[in-house]
């Protein structure tokens, strides 16, 4: 799987990265077919897909995974996600659009996007081209819960919004 | 028979590992006879667990209900408060075979489900419950079920996971030995659950054989993942 550095980048949050690219399943997959599992990660509430823009250099990545996060149940887990460069977003005549998210960590929120009116099609070509050039990786937990407390020192967490849950594990008073 | 009001609060979970138990028409009773002290301390002999949308639900029945139950499921009279040993070794086995079965339950209502994190969340939370009502012999149980091979890598690895982020001090060792005896497993979604799960339960002893694992490790994805394992297990 390439990427390449020239351009900003689209994050797709994905349940396990090792599924997209999993050696168990090449016994029984041809060549460029995906493994109907990672249907789960495309998921596109009123047609449209939640994808989130990253800096060419990737300085913003800790701080989106962490304002994702922010809306968690707050269990320990690791953030499996793909980049996929614009440049390819470009390609197949995608629109992002700025749709401000609602997570908790606020000053991030204006780094999402949604890609509307999609057919099946066109999330399944996504999907090929995510697979094909997008590069996929995992953020560990105590990072992203590093950045959350250090997010809650400045202020910048917006806790009305936050699950109980998550606030016990960050060591947040209710 | 059962009284309406739940008792949760009054019993320790804690103190419910390694209890017999035995199950009639979908209820879950766990003797008490063998401490007194939580008997004293629920106001009756026994405790009813329900079962309902997976979770267990501890409940008290009255002590004369449920020593006329336990009659009648023997099939002779009613047990003495402190019963002898074959009738404990009957209880133990009957036990240890209805636990198998409440876990295979769990894995099976999520079999099918397309995990993400609320399902994850959710998943979890009932391992959880089942775990700290049952406390060791249940983590014996789970790594049976999966060297069984009955059950999908997917869930598997998902119930690996999960039993690293499970706050029980009274099974971390258990679950620890169970997550290291499958970090080479031959599948790699297993070996990833394995990783993450050590790295969840945040247990330094595994950071040796974890970094020997990344030198063997094939799969570029999965090498990555346990890098990022690595990287938590040596943050304080």
């Amino acid at each position: 799987m390439k990427h390449t550095n020239e351009m900003p980048y689209f994050l797709r949050a994905i349940h396990s990265n090792i599924e997209w690219d999993n050696p168990d399943y090449r016994s029984w997959l041809q060549e460029n077919e995906l493994p109907s599992c990672i249907v789960r990660d495309l998921r596109a509430d009123d047609n449209a897909l939640s994808l989130w823009e990253i800096s060419d250099n990737q300085s913003n990545l800790l701080d989106i995974i962490a304002a994702f996060v922010s809306m968690s149940n707050g269990i320990k887990d690791d953030f499996d996600y793909a980049l996929l460069s614009t440049h390819y977003i470009n390609e197949i005549n995608f629109m992002p659009l700025r749709k401000p998210a609602r997570t908790a960590y606020t000053n991030f929120n204006h780094y999402h996007r949604d890609v509307p009116n999609l057919s099946v099609n066109q999330v399944v070509y996504f999907a090929y081209l995510l697979s094909r050039h997008g590069k996929f990786d995992r953020m560990g937990w105590k990072e992203i819960e590093a950045r959350l407390k250090e997010a809650h020192t400045r202020g910048q967490l917006d806790l009305k919004k936050m699950k109980p849950q998550l606030k016990k594990q960050l060591g947040i008073p209710e | 028979m059962v009284t309406a009001e739940y008792e949760a609060s009054t019993l320790d979970e804690y103190q419910l590992a390694n209890l017999p138990q035995i199950e009639h028409r979908g209820y879950y009773y766990f003797l008490l006879q063998d401490n007194p002290r939580i008997a004293a301390q629920s106001g009756s002999i026994f405790l009813l667990i329900q079962t309902l949308y997976n979770y267990l639900f501890p409940v008290n029945i009255d002590a004369e209900s449920a020593t006329g139950f336990i009659a009648s499921y023997f099939g002779h009279k009613a047990e003495p408060l402190l019963p002898d040993e074959t009738t404990y070794e009957q209880n133990t086995l009957f036990s240890d075979l209805q636990l198998e079965q409440n876990t295979l339950n769990i894995f099976d209502s999520y079999q099918h489900e397309e995990f993400d994190a609320d399902i994850a969340y959710e998943f979890t939370n009932t391992l959880a419950i089942l775990i700290r009502a049952n406390g060791k012999p249940i983590i014996r149980i789970i790594n049976n079920l999966i060297k069984k091979f009955d059950l999908s890598n997917d869930i598997i690895s998902e119930t690996l996971k999960a039993l690293g982020r499970i706050e029980n001090e009274n099974t971390k060792e258990e679950r620890y030995q169970l997550l290291m005896g499958l970090i080479k497993d031959d599948s790699a979604i297993i070996r990833d659950g394995a990783v993450s799960g050590l790295s969840f339960l945040d247990d330094r002893r595994a950071l040796p054989q974890i970094r020997m694992l990344f030198e063997t490790e094939a799969v570029p994805i999965l090498k990555s993942n346990i890098k990022v394992a690595i990287r938590s297990l040596e943050t304080y």
